[in-house]
C-alpha cells in the first residue's frame, strides 16, 4: 500500500502549469518557424546573388511547378474568367453599368482571384509534394547523409525550392491573368457575338499598373511563403514515416491560411496607395 | 585525423541513451563497437561522427571541438570524414553518379568535371563496382545499395571513417573489397570507427573493441581478449 502510494504523483500537475508549457510550446514553435525562414532566406539570397543555385533541382522544379500545372491552370482561368465576363455582360448593363464588366474582370482576375487560385493551386500540388519529399528524406536518413558528406541541406535541396516555387508562381500568375482575360473575352465573343478587338481594346484601357503591380506582388510573396511553409514541415519530421501525411496537410493549412492573409493584408495597403 | 569523444552523454526527449563515452580513434587506428540491438552503437557512430550533438561532452575532430564550429567550419570539417549508413541513405531522387560526385565536389570544388569523372572511375574500377552510373538507387539490390553507400564515403579519401554495420548484405568478394579500401585508407593515415550488433570476423582486424550495454561501454580490449571474455557475444 505505501509503495502504490509512493508511486503516485503528490498531486496532478496544475491547470496553469500546463497552460503555460504549452503556451510555452507554441512560441519555442514559432520562434523556430521565424528562424528557419531567416535562415533559409539569408541562404537563398546569398546563393542567389552568387549565381550558386544547384541547377538541376532548380530545373526540376520550375518544371514540376511551372510547366506541369500550366493545363489545370488554363482550364480554371478560362472557367473563372468566363464566369465573370458572362455574368457580368448579362447583368451589368441592366443598372446600365455595362462599361464595369471589364473593371470587375481584372479586379478577380489579375488582382484577387488569380493570384490566390494560383496559390492554393501550387500548394496543393507543389507544397505538399515538397513537404512529402523532404519528410521521406528525413525518414530515410538522406538529409543525414548530405550533412555527413559535408553539404548543407539548405542550400542544396532547399533553396532551389525555394526560388523555382517562386520563379514558377510569378510566371504562372501572369499566365493565370493573360489565359483569364484574354480566353474569357475569346469565350464571351463566340457566345454573345460581341467584338473581340473592341473587347481586348477597352480590357487594355481600363488596366492599370498598379493591377499589375499588385498581382506581381502577391505571387512573389505567395511563392515565398508556400515553399517556406512546405519545406520547413518537410524537415520537421523527425523519423517516422506515419508524420509524413501529417506534416504535408499542416504545411498545406498553413500555406493557404497565410496565403489569404497575406492578400488581404496586401489588397488593404494597396488600396490605401 | 584524430577523433575524441570526451565524457559524451546523449540522448533525446528527457532520457540518456548513451551514457559518459570516452574514446579515442587515433590516426590509423580502427576501433569496433559491438553491443546488442539498442545499446546505442549506431548512435555511438553518429556522435563521433559529428551528426548527433552530444547533450553532455564533447566530441573533438583533430583537437577542434565541433560544437564550438561556425556553419561553414562545421561543413568543411565533415567533408574530411565519410559515412557509411546502415539503411545505406542513398539519395534516392539522384542518379548513381551523382550520389557519388556529390561528397567529391563538396570536399574538393576546385576539381574540374573532367576530373571528378576521371576520379569517379578510377574508384569504381578499382572497387570492381561497374554498373549504369545513370540508374536510380531504387533498381540497385539492396547489397548493391549498401556498397555504393560505401563508396560514396570512401571515394574522397577521408580522414575518418565511420562504418554502421558494414558488412550486413554484402557479398563475401564485396566484403573482401571493402576491407582492402579500408586498409589502403587506415595506411594513409584515415581512422575507422565500425560497429555492429554481433562480433563479426572483421572486428578481429580492429585495434580495440568496444562492447556497449545499455548505453555505456561495459567491456573495452583487444578483439581476441573481448571475444574470450564476452561469450554472450554472438559470432
Amino acid at each position: 500500500m505505501a509503495t502504490e502510494q509512493a508511486r503516485l504523483p503528490s498531486r496532478p500537475t496544475p491547470f496553469l502549469d500546463r497552460l503555460g508549457s504549452d503556451a510555452r510550446h507554441r512560441v519555442d514553435g514559432f520562434l523556430s518557424a521565424l528562424g528557419y525562414a531567416f535562415a533559409l532566406h539569408r541562404q537563398a539570397l546569398g546563393l542567389f546573388f552568387r549565381g550558386r543555385i544547384t541547377t538541376p533541382v532548380l530545373r526540376a522544379q520550375i518544371y514540376f511547378t511551372g510547366v506541369e500545372a500550366l493545363p489545370i491552370l488554363a482550364l480554371i482561368a478560362l472557367g473563372i474568367g468566363a464566369a465573370v465576363i458572362v455574368q457580368g455582360v448579362n447583368l451589368l448593363p441592366r443598372f446600365g453599368q455595362g462599361e464595369l464588366a471589364y473593371r470587375i474582370l481584372i479586379l478577380v482576375i489579375t488582382r484577387e482571384l488569380g493570384p490566390l487560385l494560383t496559390a492554393l493551386i501550387i500548394a496543393a500540388r507543389s507544397g505538399s509534394a515538397i513537404t512529402t519529399e523532404l519528410g521521406n528524406m528525413v525518414v530515410d536518413h538522406e538529409i543525414e547523409a548530405y550533412v555527413a558528406a559535408g553539404i548543407n541541406p539548405l542550400q542544396h535541396i532547399a533553396v532551389p525550392r525555394v526560388i523555382g516555387v517562386t520563379l514558377a508562381m510569378v510566371f504562372l500568375n501572369l499566365y493565370f491573368s493573360l489565359f483569364g482575360l484574354f480566353g474569357s473575352c475569346f469565350l464571351a465573343s463566340l457566345i454573345h457575338g460581341l467584338p473581340l478587338r473592341e473587347y481586348l481594346g477597352n480590357l487594355v484601357l481600363v488596366m492599370t499598373a498598379g493591377d499589375i503591380l499588385s498581382s506581381v506582388l502577391k505571387s512573389l510573396v505567395f511563392g515565398i511563403i508556400l515553399s517556406t511553409v512546405s519545406t520547413y514541415y518537410g524537415f520537421k519530421v523527425e523519423g517516422a514515416v506515419t508524420e509524413v501525411p501529417q506534416k504535408t496537410i499542416a504545411s498545406l493549412g498553413v500555406s493557404m491560411t497565410l496565403c489569404i492573409l497575406a492578400s488581404t493584408v496586401i489588397t488593404v495597403l494597396m488600396g490605401m496607395v | 585525423m584524430r577523433v575524441e569523444l570526451q565524457d559524451v552523454t546523449v540522448g533525446w526527449g528527457g532520457k540518456a541513451l548513451l551514457r559518459h563515452v570516452n574514446l579515442t580513434l587515433e590516426p590509423g587506428r580502427m576501433v569496433g563497437v559491438v553491443g546488442p540491438s539498442g545499446s546505442g552503437v549506431s548512435l555511438l557512430l553518429k556522435t563521433a561522427a559529428g551528426l548527433v550533438e552530444p547533450l553532455e561532452g564533447q566530441v573533438c575532430h583533430d583537437g577542434v571541438a565541433l560544437n564550438r564550429l561556425g556553419e561553414e567550419a562545421s561543413r568543411r570539417m565533415q567533408t574530411r570524414s565519410g559515412f557509411m549508413f546502415q539503411d545505406a541513405a542513398l539519395w534516392a531522387n539522384t542518379s548513381l553518379e551523382g550520389n557519388l560526385l556529390l561528397p567529391l565536389r563538396a570536399k574538393f570544388p576546385e576539381l574540374s568535371a573532367g576530373e571528378q569523372q576521371t576520379r569517379l572511375k578510377e574508384g569504381l574500377q578499382a572497387a570492381g563496382f561497374l554498373t549504369d552510373l545513370g540508374r536510380r538507387p531504387a533498381q540497385l539490390s539492396r547489397g548493391q545499395q549498401r556498397f555504393l553507400s560505401f563508396l560514396r564515403a570512401t571515394l574522397p579519401d577521408p580522414e575518418a571513417l565511420f562504418l554502421d554495420e558494414p558488412v550486413m548484405g554484402l557479398d563475401a568478394a564485396w566484403s573482401d573489397t571493402m576491407w582492402r579500401r579500408a586498409a589502403e585508407l587506415r595506411a594513409d593515415g584515415a581512422c575507422i570507427l565500425a560497429g555492429s550488433h554481433h562480433f563479426q570476423s572483421w572486428c578481429h582486424a580492429a585495434d580495440h573493441i568496444l562492447l556497449l550495454e545499455d548505453g555505456r561501454i561495459a567491456r573495452e580490449g583487444p578483439p581476441d581478449r573481448i571475444r574470450s571474455s564476452a561469450p554472450e557475444v554472438k559470432s
